[in-house]
């Protein structure tokens, strides 16, 4: 009797629950509809967002400056030298692999998945997306392209030959330039690059295009000593179509500043509280002073020191730090105290400040490019014009007063002289790619010039060629990797990736 | 009060198979009596029974029970009536049932030992611990109170087997506290909080930046607002196992607390009141030299402080010799030379002594049908930081009434405020005085900072100089904050209001039904400000900003966190056949959850000391973000009671969650147990001083859902590009098929008691293996995210727990020695991953180190460099160019933070009104990563980098090549190869302990000195805390964390260790 009276209420009790429970269970998976974040968002947003995140991770940032910058030397460590003294810190290395592939590559990946044909911000994404795989591989040589960015869907994506990944550069940006027309599409200001200059839907296209044509001449050159042919075919290709005309149409970031705010000021120079721990290089400054560059004064502020009242003979104007030095114990060899940060150059306002712009390519950079062309005999026209041009269009660029641009071209080294042309473009090209650290870095291991060797305390005897790969690919995609790496042969920094023989 | 409910179902003999007699119309026997103390005072809450029928009652307030056995049971035979109470010695007694009444009375003495006795366990419902089949421990708020410990989960630390707390030293900080091992890789490894029946809120809050040690403010559990007077007692109840019933969050344990309420009161209104008084001093500071001060290549000369003299835009001590007699121009002798002298207690007296003055009252009423309690407390908390400072206040009322014979009803609600401030930073922080003292110069004095922290002729000075920073003084410029600077000028306030309340009705429409439904709520905001002053050095993080802060700036947030408990339960009663008492309850619980978060900030002002976001020169985007979840939930439970000695549980419960995709969002985890008091079915086994024997054992599986929003991609936003939008696809890849981690385990163990419970004995093996968890695992960043959602990995746990207590005397003059001892090893294995990743990085790096599950490891494996060894044999490879050896090209383990055991001996002595108890706590084992030794070698504070001064260093070793080199180093160049960027093993350090964790001396004032008072007795005690440490730990205090997430076992820039010692006075009826 009471057995039936428990096991009736018990019933009662649980269908009434049940009940409850199973037409709540819709509601129930309400719950857990994020109100934080939205499930779709239009290309727009993402494309502002992966090119920020882009330029972010290369331009001055701890990437970029934390290895290519101090290699080149261009800038030397003051502060903690382990990649000035070519042990490139793991950390920063993993960080920003992590960082391409995770951040803006994959939106603009994203941008292309849903923004099927070539609406939308589709032809931009895919000229980005190559400008930024190439900085990849231009570093890592091989790298996953072809199965990457899939998620889930392949959580083991092999390794594509760097010849491969120039193939598929070369077809993105073929396919970008062909199908911006304009037509149908409007970048408008979710476009960092070109949006500032509030230009006509089409004109903004004809920019994209015209960049995209440019970065196609940068990759083809890149492989002009590991496939002359392919490289010279692919220049053609790019040159035939528009490319940069002048400084005007030069491929670059505002940034505002605050939180988004220039990576080298937030990263290297006190943006952030007290950061502050690198100078230009002793040897870019010694030889600048050397040929009377009038660009060192638009890269280099003179140093603190030399501007004190307490002033001493041995503060002079531009003085830069020795590479690949143990910092701690370095002293000044005029008055043999300890060097004080005060006595070296920092760069310019123009390049540190919180809205110093970020650079994708320049005018300068293309003229090189058609300098080299032709002295090769690829393309016509004059190599030493076009060589004078480049640096015309780099001072220029710089605001370097005309009549100091006339005098430096004037100078007997300067003056292009075709047995020593290649030298001469791939001198200028360093210094003018001040500021596009990874490009000149690029290359100075291209062209093999200017010769740089490590400094005193560095622990190889020469300069790293190549970027070793992060350990997470080697905990999380270790076979892969491994054939990647034997494919390859010697895959540590003194290696050479595929274009740089 | 909510236990009075269940004690009255209870009472009702559900689990006992006790059962009540049914009404008969023939006579019925009825017993009654009264259970009284060795003091003669009523003992409210035992159990008196008769076994072999299975019929019994409790005692009410005044101690007196009563309880009918229906006639046609009663037929003139002898049995064995039984008075039980946790706490005290159960006495069995014989009564012949003829009659209409038979009366008896108990008189209870106390137990060393808690072996039998009544326990709060899941669902509030007290059981007699003789039936329970899992372990569950008890502790009494008297002794959880000993020593006036201002956060509860300290206050648990070395009493309870198997419970690990890791306390830390920062003020009014976090403890975390593991049960037997932590069973998820990441997430939440805390047992769930349970107060009066309601769980409540357990979390910290603290970002990630803040948990690894790079700085922030370590805010404390919020269970700490928990007032330890109020706590009755606290119930551990530590497998899976005892928790099935709460739901999946208990898989890590529970934690039953159980408030002080009316019931035990006597008729009419009584007051009590304490008072406590404790004084914190340093105990242990790191070990300092003072033998040479600030600079580098044993130079120095001020100009500015930011490098334009000789070295003095370092923060590291390699400067010239002390009291030899130099002068050197300083930061304070506008760049005249001043004698270059040491001043060995600057960190020293840059602290104070730390001051705790809390005080309770509270009052009970009591009537027929009716009883109530009110509580108020406040505690203020003086850190030993100058200016830090926390108050607490808590209030309380709690009252339950019978509103007819079957009706009763019972409401509480507590209040608690927190408000601190300016709590010390933690960590890599400049808002940390510590890190300040690590990246110092010896020489400098600290009263001499506070002297000049504002000077204005060195201001004016500085500004000659070219000194941005001219708001404060400093020794330097470069990097660091005067540190009187900080604590005036930055303000740093939170302030925590928090109710838990809860009402309850419970109806009972014949004798073998009762139903009840309870509604409980936890709700709290936690606002946090921060405020930096004009004029500060250095960048500053608080997890959402990154910025300058040169300006000024400040940042503020405020939580609000409301979690809502609704529960009904069925129980129903019979005794199908005689002997065998059966109970059935039916329940069902919706648990919604909330949380919502919102900042608010700028790293620039316009203009100083307003800190408002209408004085804000930048903006930063405000960060907002909501959470809800659900989970609904039906279990079932039915107890067997076979002869008061065999008892058998069965639990199922389902949950549906919200957190789960849809048809994957049910699941039902079942346990059973079993007890066995093998003493009582033949009790010839009662030799060798056996008085009491059990056998138990459990297995069960706990589900558990995820964290809220996984299942579907979202986009993250940053903020806007010159109004621009930005969205981006988040790091991890979602996951819509995830499913709920399963927790299975089982445990076996006995309880014996020996010579009528002067020893006890209680030991428990467990194995506990979770499996399917919900983790995001590392994937190859080439896939294009750098985790995944996925359930994958298991990690297992295995272990021994043992408590012996014992009464080694007792004397007739009243002398007594009683001995608690607990011990526990867990051996915990993580045994898979997910994919190809055997590791996961347990929140982020410290530094080079991390704290790592690795599989076929322990949880929480240390991994870092360690130094470069030869292949052949094995050893250092010094760099060719400095001799300092290098380190490793890649990482390894170095060590582990899990234990090999920990354990507490509790000794207790008393005579006549005194009585004097110690404890003692025990972690021996596991290791820890040490960056104030990392640094403060590199920087040149410690004493131990005198070596090597004034010659070098001679370091033996082999080239790269395998040549074997001796090499003399430079002190400076040896330090800092032995701190950061070189091998990290040289700061793992035994984290092992022994601490003398509480002393404490009491003295009843005896009632002939209380003249006029005789209604009260008045107790006084000294009380002490950590007051002796071992530890093989050089400069830090092991017992250390930076808060109370998962990773642990790193330490920077911990506040130093204090000893406590204060006076406690208390009033009571």
């Amino acid at each position: 009797m009471m057995r039936k009276h428990i096991l009736r209420t018990s019933l009662v009790a649980a269908s009434f629950v049940a009940g409850l429970t199973a037409c709540d269970n819709d509601k129930l998976t309400q719950v857990n509809a994020n109100p934080n974040q939205p499930e779709t968002v239009a290309s727009g947003p993402l494309f502002t967002n992966a090119t920020i995140s882009a330029l972010s991770n290369l331009r001055g940032s701890s990437f970029e400056h934390g290895f290519g910058a101090l290699w080149v030397q261009h800038y030397a460590e003051i502060q903690y030298p382990e990649s000035d003294l070519n042990v490139p810190r793991g950390s920063t290395v993993e960080l920003f692999w992590t960082t391409f592939y995770s951040g803006a590559l994959q939106d603009y990946t994203q941008i292309l998945t849903q923004s099927a044909g070539a609406a939308d911000l589709a032809g931009p994404a895919l000229v980005m997306r190559a400008f930024l795989v190439e900085e990849m591989t231009d570093l890592w040589g091989d790298i996953p392209f072809t199965e990457a960015s899939r998620g889930s869907a392949n959580l083991t994506p092999k390794y594509d030959p760097q010849q491969v990944v120039y193939d598929s550069l070369f077809a993105s940006l073929t396919k970008a330039a062909s199908t911006m027309t304009g037509a149908g599409a409007s970048y408008g200001a979710a476009d960092p690059i070109y949006g500032q200059l509030e230009l006509s839907a089409t004109d903004q296209a004809k920019q994209w295009v015209k960049l995209a044509n440019s970065l196609h001449a940068r990759a083809a050159l890149r492989i002009s000593q590991a496939d002359a042919a392919k490289s010279r075919a692919e220049l053609t290709k790019a040159l035939a179509g528009p490319v940069f005309t002048s400084n005007d149409d030069n491929a670059f970031m505002i940034w505002p500043g605050g939180t988004v705010a220039n990576p080298l000021c937030l990263n290297w120079f006190g943006c952030q509280g007290t950061r502050d721990d690198q100078r230009i290089s002793q040897r870019f400054v010694d030889t600048l002073l050397i040929t009377g560059d009038p660009r060192l004064q638009k890269y280099a502020l003179p140093t603190v020191a030399s501007t004190l009242p307490t002033a001493g003979t041995c503060d002079v104007p531009y003085r830069g730090f020795p590479n690949g030095l143990a910092s701690a114990n370095v002293k000044n060899p005029c008055t043999g105290k300890n060097f004080g940060l005060a006595d070296y150059s920092k760069p310019t306002l123009a390049i540190r400040s919180q809205t110093s712009p970020s650079y994708v390519m320049t005018y300068s950079e293309l003229l090189f490019i058609k300098a080299e062309a032709a002295q090769r005999g690829w393309i016509a026209g004059s190599a030493a014009q076009y060589y004078n041009d480049a640096i015309t269009a780099s001072m220029k660029q710089w605001v370097v007063d005309p009549a100091d641009i006339a005098a430096y071209l004037a100078k007997p080294g300067v003056q292009y002289n075709a047995a020593t042309g290649l030298k001469q473009i791939a001198y200028e090209k360093w210094v003018s790619l001040f500021n596009l650290e990874n490009e000149a870095y690029a290359e100075w291991r291209r062209l093999d010039y200017p010769v740089l060797k490590p400094g005193p305390a560095a622990v190889t005897p020469t300069v790293p060629t190549r970027m070793p790969y992060p350990a997470i690919e080697n905990s999380l995609n270790a076979s892969n990797l491994a054939a990647a790496s034997s494919a390859q042969g010697n895959v540590d920094i003194n290696g050479h990736v595929w274009w740089d023989k | 009060m909510t236990s009075n409910l269940y004690r009255m179902l209870a009472g009702a003999g559900l689990m006992l198979g006790m059962v009540p007699a049914m009404a008969s119309a023939q006579q019925a026997t009825t017993v009654s009596g009264r259970v009284t103390n060795e003091a003669s005072a009523p003992v409210p809450g035992a159990s008196v029974s008769i076994p072999s029928l299975g019929v019994g009652s409790y005692t009410g307030n005044d101690g007196r029970f009563t309880f009918t056995v229906a006639a046609n049971r009663a037929t003139g035979q002898n049995v064995s009536l039984v008075a039980r109470r946790i706490g005290y010695q159960p006495v069995t007694a014989a009564v012949t049932l003829s009659g209409a009444t038979v009366s008896h009375d108990f008189r209870l003495s106390t137990a060393t030992t808690q072996l039998e006795g009544v326990v709060v366990t899941a669902l509030g419902l007290e059981r007699e611990k003789r039936s329970l089949g899992i372990a569950a421990q008890s502790v009494q708020g008297s002794d959880l109170n000993k020593t006036q410990t201002p956060n509860i989960v300290n206050a648990l630390s070395g009493k309870v087997a198997g419970v690990k707390v890791v306390g830390s030293t920062n003020f009014g900080g976090s403890a975390r506290v593991v049960i037997r091992g932590e069973n998820s890789i990441s997430g939440n490894n805390q047992p769930l909080w349970v107060v009066d029946g309601i769980p409540i809120d357990n979390s910290n809050f603290t970002n990630t930046t803040q948990a690894r040690g790079y700085g922030g403010y370590d805010y404390g559990n919020a269970t700490q607002d928990l007032n330890t007077e109020d706590i009755e007692s606290v119930s551990v109840l530590k497998g899976p196992a005892a928790a099935a019933l709460y739901g999946s969050r208990a898989a890590n344990g529970a934690i039953v607390v159980t408030t002080r309420s009316g019931k035990g009161a006597s008729r009419g209104f009584q007051a009590t009141a304490s008072s406590n008084v404790t004084f914190d001093n340093i105990s242990k500071l790191p070990d300092y030299q003072n033998g040479y001060g600030q600079g580098t290549g044993g130079e120095f000369e001020y100009l500015d402080g930011q490098g334009n003299g000789n070295g003095d835009g370092t923060d590291e001590s390699w400067g010239p010799k002390l009291d030899a007699g130099l002068m050197i121009p300083q930061w304070f002798s506008n760049g005249q030379p001043a004698p270059w002298v040491s001043h060995p207690n600057n960190v020293r007296d840059f602290f104070r002594r730390g001051t705790t003055v809390s005080n309770n009252i509270s009052a009970t009423g009591s009537g027929d049908r009716a009883n109530f309690r009110l509580s108020f407390g406040a505690e203020n908390m003086d850190g030993i930081v100058p200016t830090s400072n926390l108050k607490r206040i808590t209030a309380g009322i709690n009252g339950t009434a019978s509103l007819s014979e079957k009706l009763q009803a019972n409401a509480s609600v507590q209040y608690v405020r927190n408000k601190a401030n300016n709590r010390p930073g933690t960590g890599y922080d400049e808002l940390n005085p510590i890190m300040g003292f690590t990246w110092f110069g010896r020489q400098v004095d600290s009263r001499q900072l506070q002297a000049l922290v504002t000077d204005s002729t060195l201001q004016a000075y500085n500004r000659g100089q070219g000194i941005d920073f001219t708001n404060q003084v400093n020794w330097n410029y470069n990097y660091h904050n005067n540190p009187y600077w900080n604590l005036t000028q930055n303000q740093n306030y939170d302030d925590r209001n928090r109710f838990i309340g809860s009402a309850q009705v419970q109806y009972k429409p014949t004798s073998w039904l009762t139903g009840m439904v309870r509604s409980g709520s936890d709700f709290y905001n936690n606002m946090r400000a921060n405020n930096i002053a004009q004029g500060w050095i250095g960048g500053f993080t608080d997890g959402r900003t990154n910025g300058d802060f040169t300006g000024g700036g400040f940042t503020n947030e405020t939580y609000f966190v409301n979690e809502n408990n609704t529960d009904f339960l069925l129980t129903a009663v019979t005794t199908p056949l005689e002997r065998l008492g059966l109970t059935l309850n039916l329940g069902g619980n919706r648990r919604t959850r909330s949380e919502n978060q919102r900042w608010i900030g700028t790293d620039k002002l316009v203009t100083g000391g307003v800190y408002n976001m209408s004085n804000a020169a930048t903006i930063y985007p405000a960060f907002q973000y909501d959470e809800r979840r659900q989970i609904n939930s039906l279990y079932g439970t039915t107890q067997f009671a076979f002869n008061d000695y065999f008892f058998v549980d069965v639990t199922g419960r389902n949950d549906w969650s919200s957190t789960l995709p849809k048809g994957k969002n049910s699941y039902f985890y079942p346990s059973v147990s079993s007890s066995l008091v093998f003493t009582d079915l033949m009790p010839a086994l009662k030799i060798g001083g056996l008085s009491y024997g059990k056998l138990r054992g459990a297995w069960t599986r706990v589900g558990s859902d995820a964290n809220p929003y996984l299942l579907a991609t979202t986009y993250a936003s940053n903020a806007p590009y010159f109004g621009q939008p930005r969205f981006t696809l988040p790091a991890t890849v979602s996951n819509p098929e995830l499913k709920p981690e399963q927790t299975q385990a089982w445990e076996v163990g006995t309880e014996l008691s020996f010579l009528d419970g002067r020893a006890g004995l209680d030991l428990t093996y467990y194995t506990k293996r979770t499996t399917d968890q919900i983790l995001t695992a590392s994937v190859a960043p080439s896939t294009g995210f750098t985790a995944a959602a996925v359930n994958a990995g298991a990690l297992s746990n295995k272990g021994i727990e043992v408590q012996l207590t014992g009464s080694p005397i007792k004397m007739n003059n009243g002398f007594t020695w009683d001995v608690t001892a607990n011990y526990a090893h867990n051996t915990n294995k993580l045994e898979s991953l997910y994919g190809a990743s055997d590791t996961y990085l347990v929140g982020s790096k410290f530094f080079n180190t991390s704290i790592e599950a690795r599989v076929g490891q322990p949880y929480g494996s240390i991994v870092g460099f360690p130094f470069r060894r030869d292949s052949a044999t094995h050893q250092l490879v010094l760099s060719s160019s400095t001799g300092t050896p290098l380190r490793a090209t890649t990482t390894t383990i170095l060590g582990n933070i899990q234990p090999k055991w920990t354990g507490g001996l509790i000794n207790t002595f008393r005579y006549k009104s005194f009585d004097i108890s110690g404890q003692v706590d025990a972690r021996i084992g596991g290791q820890l990563y040490s960056a104030t030794n990392a640094w403060g070698k590199y920087a040149g504070i410690l004493a131990s980098t005198l070596q090597g001064r004034e010659d070098s260093v001679t370091v033996s070793g082999v080239l790269a090549n395998g040549t074997p080199v001796t090499k003399k180093v430079s002190a400076e160049n040896y330090w800092h190869g032995q701190g950061y960027n070189s091998g990290d093993e040289g700061n793992i350090y035994d984290a092992s302990f022994v601490k003398l964790r509480e002393l404490r001396i009491g003295w009843a004032v005896p009632q002939s000195l209380l003249r006029g008072m005789s209604a009260y007795r008045l107790n006084v005690a000294l009380v002490g805390r950590n007051l002796l440490t071992h530890s093989n730990a050089e400069n830090i205090d092991p017992e250390t964390a930076f808060s109370a997430g998962n990773q642990q076992g790193l330490e920077f820039g911990q506040l130093p260790a204090t000893r406590s010692l204060g006076f406690q006075i208390s009033v009571t009826p």
